[in-house]
């Protein structure tokens, strides 16, 4: 200010404080009533840069968190889903257990399957649970059902396949991070995990240790007798037909004979004759009398050899040994003849192998080769439901054999199901964790971001005291100007 | 009169003259632009004594004098020019700012990640047409907000422009004024007359000019003052130009003088403020708007172009952009960079994915766009040569329309069954050629082929047959075959012949001998016996290919063998360069089903069966890579999730507002497939072209700073116009300012003069009074 001061400059310098101390004070008013900092880009550029783009990182954290909670929703609503199926399968094998013990009724073995046929439709309804307009196991293909299955006549589902596919919900977590959300149905319900063949049966027939069986599900393996060749005596191999030192003879129905692989025939002949016994060596006795043509022997284990004894070396005292031949046949495949081999290939009509341990066929019949974690949970417990039900027929195969090797199939699916329950789990858990962590985020972010836009409450409550001040004191000044002057000493 | 008295009266009137200029100054003490004036005292001229002695004759007021300073004056004007100017920016931009640069919820970066977050959010649930719908919805008020801001910013131009006309009008008074002060202060000083009065009237009321328009006041030595604006004066001695203004299409406003329309173009005072802001500053940030809204278009809808909606793949498409109209001339035949539509098409192809309803067959056709040379038509011709598709235009616009039991769409989705015409491990006996057409045949050669055992049949190729058998095509070769055979039948699959017999299971069988001619040989067909077998492979494919280019693969046997039974069963993968891309072992130990992947993102299964490499079994699958890389979509607006091209006209295609599952959100074709919403909100992180290499949020954070630093600039510009005026007007004050204490001070000082003069006659007169006294 110059030295020669005038009213003039006085007032405009009054005017001049007033209006910059008023604006302080109402600026200073503004942002701690409104409780903001910036309240424009312009109240400094810089932050609001930086506010701006805090906003929209805050956002999409919201966004992010709320992607997070709904993938966590869906994985914990499938692993739920899938722990139901689990607890299902679960009751389905102490069930079908029931129907191992010898003493079950028909009735109750039909009250079984019937029971398992009520979880089949439960295990169905849960793998097609639909949820928020959704069929949840379907991949991308949630407008319809996912699981379908073909039906008997009365209606019950034979076979269940997938309809759906593997697209995955996903969540994006940055720009490289995209984590899969959910499981589709094949995912859950068709987790394939081979394990060993079991194959039972009385036929002989076992599984390979460590084998590259492609076959899946189940397959009925067919033992097939072909012929039954007779030896000479104690000589073996057999060379002929008939056995030319006992006289024995194949009966002219020899083509039932079901024995298969060696088997030798201990003849006592009566002293003085005739007749005497015939047996399978450590089997039941078998009396003759010599004039028979068709004589049946049983090894009891279902091995019959149709014998004709008329010819019978008088008196003749020893083993004979018989040898069946055969084949063996899986799922409508082929028939094959018999190696009697370690590890005989045996290849199914469409392609599929299973390798058998053939060395000790006995017995024509049909064995039942179990391939666990090969086929569905659904066509697990359909085939269980079956075996009780008694739909199969599996003739040499017992009940408890085969419902027990299905039992075992199923742990197997189960296992699958909890493995892919415990993968959702873990897909939950981090969600969870992620979720934290971008609430530790958007915490930070809305820390800086009410640093940059926030007002201090205490810092501004100070500011506008001192704008309260110099605008007091800038209208205390403006009022005492020109009070005293020359005038009032005129 | 004696001397005495002369001296006295004229002290008297001088002083009377001294009161008269401190009351004027008192009176104008708080005049605006006042400079106090002085009056100059004088002694009179002396006279000769007596003697040689000089007496004095008294004093006389020698003139009034004004306190100014014509520099100061000058940079007061100046300033005042930059008072005009910021203080007019800094409440207009101030404006502007609350209407288009918000920094809460309603900033148009908030509104933009709205819409991305809607695709995310959407993506998380695709099936759902709500969420379908809240994206729509973000997209809607992101729409509404860039035509808020836009409009905003247009209202506020007009307000600039409306404000700068006000002040034309303002400010030809105060040019007239001038000219008018300028006439007078001329005349007074050429009657050397005192005009100080005059001249801080017309300094004030240059001030004034200056703060309005920026008008520069020059004083000449005639004592007038010149004002000018630019190179264009306004005011010369006693002529001043009026100003008018008219609106103009390009500037927004014109300013010109009435006489000879020469043009100002300030650069301060309010005119200039206003006019900047009005010329340059907000047709700069609609110009961003408008790039922003038409990046965002074009990259919106070059995503959503090639996915598939939640109603399926396409039975009809009708563009949303139609060509331009140039009066009679059909634009529909020009090179279409030239046709007038929205989006420039780039040099590339864009690539149909038909799918055959009945079969689930997907294949893809490319067409070739170069802008410069192909019309609309010749694209609408190439359409209608791919199968299942034909196209036409309806208003300008492209309209697509695929056959009964045919759908389209632009994806990049493979063929998930790939295996066509039973190529590869089929259950029928199928011989498969190995040659490439046309390839040369002789007339009448000929083959026999015997169908499950049975008798030989022969089939003779003679060259009425073919249009030129020596390029003999396959279609002509399998209608020949197809011509003499029973029991088994040709077709071309993927440009090759393939014989297939009618019957499946492992003892179907064909025998094909060659005969005269060799054609067996020249068809590359294996000759002897191939057998069918119970089960055909099942072939699966899926993915989308992760480098985004076109591949056709070719997959084929390398050995003869059962699917996870055979030991070291291979099957080569082979580019379309036949270059090795992969060996598949799917011998023992592969288990049938699983997936492997063979090239990166593509993974492909086989179940169980027989294949064979002797019979020349392979399949092909098509990969495609970017299925638009001409941006034909947008350019025409098929599929479209925007229509429009700036923040003016852009909107939700209506199909999507109405029906919001025809938002194409997936990417594979299933209701729940929302991998392109997660395309779309990926386009949230992604630098556009256009914007400067930023983001879209990035770049509207860009325009709300680029309007706050404007405001934030002109405020402090302002404060530090106002603290120099000031400083200024301080000067100007201790010059020329009153000081009400001064003047007081004087007011005594001359009171008690004029009571000395009065005194002193008063003595006079008494003195001549004693005088008259003693007189007889």
């Amino acid at each position: 200010m110059s030295q020669r001061i005038t009213s003039a400059s006085q007032y405009g310098h009054a005017l001049f404080d007033i209006g910059g101390s008023f604006s302080r004070l109402a600026h200073a008013q503004n942002r701690l009533s409104s409780t903001r900092r910036l309240s424009a880009v312009s109240d400094s550029p810089g932050d609001a840069a930086r506010v701006l783009d805090l906003h929209v990182a805050a956002q999409r954290l919201t966004q992010l968190r709320n992607s997070v909670k709904s993938a966590r929703e869906i994985a914990d609503s499938q692993a739920s889903l899938l722990q139901n199926a689990s607890e299902l399968l679960s009751q389905a094998r102490s069930r079908a257990l029931e129907a191992t013990n010898g003493a079950t009724s028909a009735t109750d073995l039909k009250a079984i399957a019937t029971d398992l046929d009520g979880m089949l439709d439960q295990l169905l309804a849960i793998a097609n649970d639909h949820t928020d307009g959704r069929f949840t196991f379907a991949g991308s293909r949630v407008d319809s059902a996912p699981f379908r299955f073909t039906a008997d006549a009365a209606g019950d589902a034979t076979h269940i396949t997938y309809a759906g596919d593997d697209v995955h919900r996903s969540v994006r977590f940055g720009r490289d991070d995209v984590r899969a959300v959910d499981l589709s149905g094949a995912e859950a319900f068709f987790r394939f995990e081979r394990g060993p063949t079991v194959v039972t049966g009385n036929t002989g027939l076992a599984s390979v240790a460590n084998a590259a069986d492609t076959m899946v599900g189940d397959a009925r393996i067919v033992v097939a007798h072909t012929s039954t060749t007779w030896g000479n005596g104690l000589i073996f191999p057999p060379v002929g037909a008939g056995d030319s030192i006992s006289g024995l003879l194949p009966a002219l129905t020899s083509g039932s004979d079901t024995i298969v692989g060696s088997r030798r025939i201990v003849v006592t002949s009566n002293v003085p004759g005739p007749g005497g016994t015939l047996a399978f060596e450590g089997g039941a006795s078998t009396p003759f009398t010599g004039s028979e043509s068709d004589l049946v022997l049983d090894d009891g284990n279902g091995g019959i050899l149709h014998v004709d004894v008329r010819s019978l070396t008088a008196g003749f005292n020893g083993t004979v040994t018989v040898v069946g031949s055969g084949t063996v046949a899986a799922d409508g495949g082929a028939a094959q003849a018999i190696t009697f081999a370690a590890d005989q290939t045996i290849t199914a009509k469409d392609g599929r192998v299973v390798h058998l341990d053939t060395r000790n066929v006995r017995l024509a019949g049909e064995s039942l080769a179990v391939f666990p974690g090969t086929q569905s949970v659904f066509d697990e417990l359909v085939a269980l439901r079956d075996d009780i039900r008694g739909a199969a027929g599996f003739g040499s195969v017992g009940l408890a054999e085969r419902v027990q090797s299905r039992v075992a199939g199923l742990v197997s699916s189960q296992d699958g199901i909890l493995v892919a329950a415990g993968e959702l789990g873990a897909r939950s858990g981090a969600f969870q964790r992620a979720d934290e962590a971008l609430e530790l985020n958007s915490i930070t972010i809305e820390d800086n971001r009410g640093r940059l836009e926030d007002v201090d409450v205490a810092a501004t409550t100070i500011e506008m005291t001192r704008a309260e001040t110099a605008y007091q004191a800038a209208l205390a000044v403006a009022a005492r100007i020109g009070r005293t002057s020359l005038l009032d000493y005129i | 009169m004696n001397l005495g008295f002369v001296a006295g009266l004229r002290a008297l009137m001088a002083s009377r003259r001294v009161l008269d200029v401190i009351g004027h100054n008192l009176a104008n003490q708080n005049t605006p632009g006042y400079s106090r004036q002085v009056a100059l005292l004088g002694a009179t001229a002396p006279t000769n004594g007596p003697g040689n002695s000089v007496l004095g004759t008294g004093v006389e007021v020698l003139g009034v004098n004004a306190f100014v300073n014509e520099a100061l004056l000058g940079r007061i004007r100046d300033q005042s020019e930059l008072d005009g100017r910021f203080t007019a920016e800094a409440a207009l931009f101030a404006d502007i700012e609350a209407a288009a640069a918000d920094l809460g919820e309603g900033s148009l970066s908030k509104r933009l990640q709205a819409f991305f977050d809607g695709a995310s959010e959407a993506g998380s649930a695709p099936e759902d047409t709500t969420r379908r719908g809240a994206l729509v919805s973000t997209a809607k008020d992101l729409i509404a907000t860039l035509h808020q801001r836009r409009a905003d910013l247009l209202d506020q131009r007009d307000a600039a422009i409306s404000q700068a006309r006000q002040d034309v009008e303002a400010v030809n008074p105060l040019l007239s004024a001038i000219a008018e002060l300028n006439a007078r202060i001329k005349n007074l000083t050429a009657l050397g007359q005192p005009s100080n009065d005059l001249h801080d009237q017309r300094d004030e009321l240059a001030k004034e000019a200056a703060r309005l328009i920026g008008a520069t006041a020059t004083p000449l030595q005639d004592g007038t003052l010149q004002v000018t604006a630019g190179n264009v004066t306004l005011v010369n001695g006693a002529l001043a130009n009026r100003l008018v203004s008219k609106l103009d299409i390009h500037d927004g406003l014109k300013v010109t003088i009435a006489k000879g329309n020469k043009a100002i173009e300030p650069s301060n005072g309010e005119l200039g403020g206003l006019l900047g802001i009005a010329r340059d500053f907000i047709p700069a940030r609609v110009a961003d708007l408008d790039r922003l809204a038409n990046r965002l278009i074009l990259e919106t809808n070059r995503v959503h172009s090639t996915g598939i909606p939640a109603t399926g793949s396409f039975t009809q498409l009708l563009g949303t952009n139609a060509f331009a109209r140039r009066g009679n001339l059909d634009t529909s035949t020009i090179a279409l960079a030239d046709a007038g539509l929205p989006f420039d098409l780039k040099a590339g192809k864009v690539k149909f994915a038909v799918t055959d309803v009945a079969t689930g067959d997907i294949r893809h056709y490319d067409i070739t766009i170069d802008p410069r040379t192909t019309s609309a038509a010749q694209v609408v011709d190439r359409i209608r040569q791919i199968p299942g598709l034909t196209a036409s235009f309806e208003g300008g616009r492209l309209r697509i329309d695929a056959f009964s039991g045919y759908r389209f769409d632009f994806s990049r989705r493979i063929d998930g069954d790939p295996v066509e015409g039973g190529t590869f491990g089929d259950s029928h006996a199928v011989a498969i050629g190995s040659k490439s057409f046309p390839l040369a045949l002789t007339n009448g050669s000929s083959l026999t082929v015997a169908v499950n055992g049975g008798a030989p049949q022969t089939v003779t190729f003679n060259s009425g047959s073919f249009a030129d058998i020596s390029n003999a095509t396959a279609a002509e070769v399998a209608a020949v075959f197809n011509a003499q055979v029973t029991g088994a039948s040709a077709s071309v699959v993927d440009g090759r012949l393939v014989i297939r017999g009618n019957t499946e299971g492992a003892t179907s069988s064909l025998t094909i001998n060659d005969g005269p001619g060799s054609p067996v040989v020249a068809l590359g067909l294996p000759a002897g016996t191939v057998g069918g077998s119970d089960a055909a492979v099942a072939v699966r494919t899926r993915g989308i290919g992760a480098d985004g280019v076109d591949h056709v693969y070719t997959f084929e046997p390398l050995s003869d063998g059962k699917i996870g039974v055979t030991p070291d069963l291979k099957v080569a993968v082979k580019d379309e360069n036949g270059e090795l891309v992969a060996t598949l072992d799917v011998g023992a130990g592969y288990e049938p089903g699983r997936d492997i992947e063979f090239a990166p993102g593509l993974n492909v299964s086989f179940g169980a069966g027989s294949i064979s490499s002797g019979a020349n079994q392979r399949f092909d699958l098509e990969v495609p890579g970017e299925t638009d890389t001409a941006d034909f979509l947008p350019a025409f607006g098929l599929n479209s999730f925007f229509v429009g091209t700036d923040a003016r006209n852009i909107d939700v295609d209506p199909t999507l507002s109405a029906n919001p599952n025809r938002v194409a959100g997936g990417l594979f074709g299933g209701a729940g497939d929302g991998a392109n919403f997660d395309r779309l909100a990926q386009l949230a992180d992604k630098a556009l072209d256009g914007l400067d290499d930023s983001t879209a949020g990035a770049f509207a954070n860009g325009i709300a700073g680029a309007i706050g630093n404007a405001s934030a600039g002109a405020k402090t510009a302002l404060d530090t116009v106002a603290t120099s005026l000031l400083a200024l007007e301080d000067s100007r004050q201790a010059l020329s300012g009153v000081n009400q204490d001064e003047e007081l001070v004087d007011l005594q000082r001359f009171q008690q003069m004029y009571q000395a003069a009065a005194k002193y006659l008063s003595v006079l007169n008494a003195v001549d009074q004693q005088l008259f006294t003693v007189l007889p």
